[in-house]
């Protein structure tokens, strides 16, 4: 062993705090999406009047997109966590595509059941800039929350760990719009809110080496 | 670990000693083209993000699995770095060598090195320091970027402007004594 490698490790070991164990992903990310489904339901509640709220959740299909909606929140966040810790597997990645890919099919079978109902006019698309600037306003709080909380953990995987988390904080921020601003076509949901989430994950991904990166923390461990 | 993690810094010198060597192999397997030095930099990079991370460990979980994620990630960085090394260097080469055949004039053997000093010495404050850097003082792309505080693709565009503004201020005092 060279001089420099032992010197390092008593420096290491002189400067040791104590370092209690992170929770577990599945733990972490039950209290982050806790805490941000409060802050999307009072944004929600700040934004809309109690009667424009969408008062749809008798509706089956409108039902099953929320809770999908959910649970990509839920498992992207898991697996932005579970990126982050040495050694452990891909079953919440999996997890999430599943979440993310039942969501889509949901919606594409909305738009299907609209235009099946009322032909060209059921998917004929219409802009939804307001719900794209709530989204983005919505998801800032969540989103800088989750990227703290990330932070703590290794940086194995910074663009693929960033844009899940992106993945969680938009489809949230999709499913506050869904309620604050009900659309009465599940096209707008598939197109607009879609390009959003794929968007702020695709320029989460870049960003992701920013925010995530070992000189960061080597340099704090080391001083 | 899990001492460590209490804050046991005894446990923790034992166990960074006993996983150095480990490490060291591993890193020797992996990058049989690299020098001891170089083995030695992985080894300690490694080691400090351990130490960085070392919230991470589950103590339910087995050690060897932790590490080893740790390990090939911190090798897949350091073969990345390396790779980006390589193509600044031929980055490098290219500010001085595009099509114009007079090009490689100023860099190889400029024959009044007097004037190339003036030429250098008229160029803007920014093109003048990437020149100095890179040119004459040999730094990496990366090394003058944290020595300047600009970002590479900066300095890049710098450095190009500064050798078309030489090669301009060149031919035309060549031009003029002849």
């Amino acid at each position: 062993m060279t001089p420099s490698t032992d010197d390092l490790i008593r420096q290491l070991s002189g400067d040791l705090a104590p370092a209690p164990p992170l929770r577990r992903p599945f733990l972490r990310a039950i209290a982050w999406t806790m805490g941000a489904v409060i802050y999307v339901a009072l944004a929600v509640a700040w934004m809309t009047s109690a009667g424009e709220t969408a008062n749809r959740w008798n509706e089956v299909p409108f039902t099953l997109q929320q809770l999908a909606a959910l649970a990509t929140t839920f498992t992207a966040a898991a697996a932005a966590f579970s990126m982050t810790m040495p050694g452990h597997g891909r079953t919440a990645l999996l997890a999430a595509i599943v979440a993310a890919g039942a969501w889509v099919g949901l919606v594409l079978a909305g738009c299907i059941q609209d235009w099946m109902a009322a032909g060209a006019a059921g998917i004929a698309l219409r802009s939804d800039w307001p719900c794209v600037a709530g989204m983005l306003l919505t998801g800032v709080v969540p989103g800088l929350a989750l990227a703290v909380m990330l932070r703590r953990g290794a940086p194995l995987a910074p663009r693929a760990t960033i844009a899940l988390g992106a993945l969680g904080v938009a489809s949230l921020a999709s499913l506050g719009m869904c309620l604050a601003q009900p659309h009465e076509r599940d096209i707008v949901v598939l197109v607009w809110h879609g390009a959003t989430i794929a968007a702020v994950s695709v320029l989460a991904a870049i960003a992701g080496r920013s925010i995530l990166n070992w000189q960061r923390l080597s340099a704090a461990g080391a001083t | 670990m899990r001492a460590a993690q209490a804050g046991d810094a005894v446990a923790y010198t034992s166990l960074l000693e006993a996983i150095a060597p480990r490490i060291r192999r591993v890193v020797g397997s992996q990058r049989h083209f690299a020098g001891a030095q170089e083995v030695e930099d992985l080894v300690q990079d490694v080691l400090l993000s351990v130490h960085a991370v070392r919230a991470t460990y589950d103590p339910s979980r087995p050690f060897a699995p932790w590490l080893a994620t740790i390990v090939r990630n911190r090798l897949a960085d350091g073969a990345r770095r390396y790779a980006r090394r390589s193509s600044e260097i031929a980055v490098d080469n290219q500010d001085v060598t595009f099509a114009d055949p007079g090009a490689n004039t100023s860099e190889e053997g400029y024959g009044d090195p007097q004037a190339l000093l003036q030429a250098i010495r008229g160029l803007p404050p920014g093109q003048r320091q990437a020149v100095e850097l890179l040119k004459l003082q040999g730094m990496s792309l990366k090394e003058a970027a944290g020595a300047t505080g600009s970002s590479i693709s900066a300095l890049k565009v710098a450095t190009h402007r500064a050798m078309a503004s030489l090669r301009r201020a060149l031919v035309k005092t060549h031009d003029t004594k002849h």
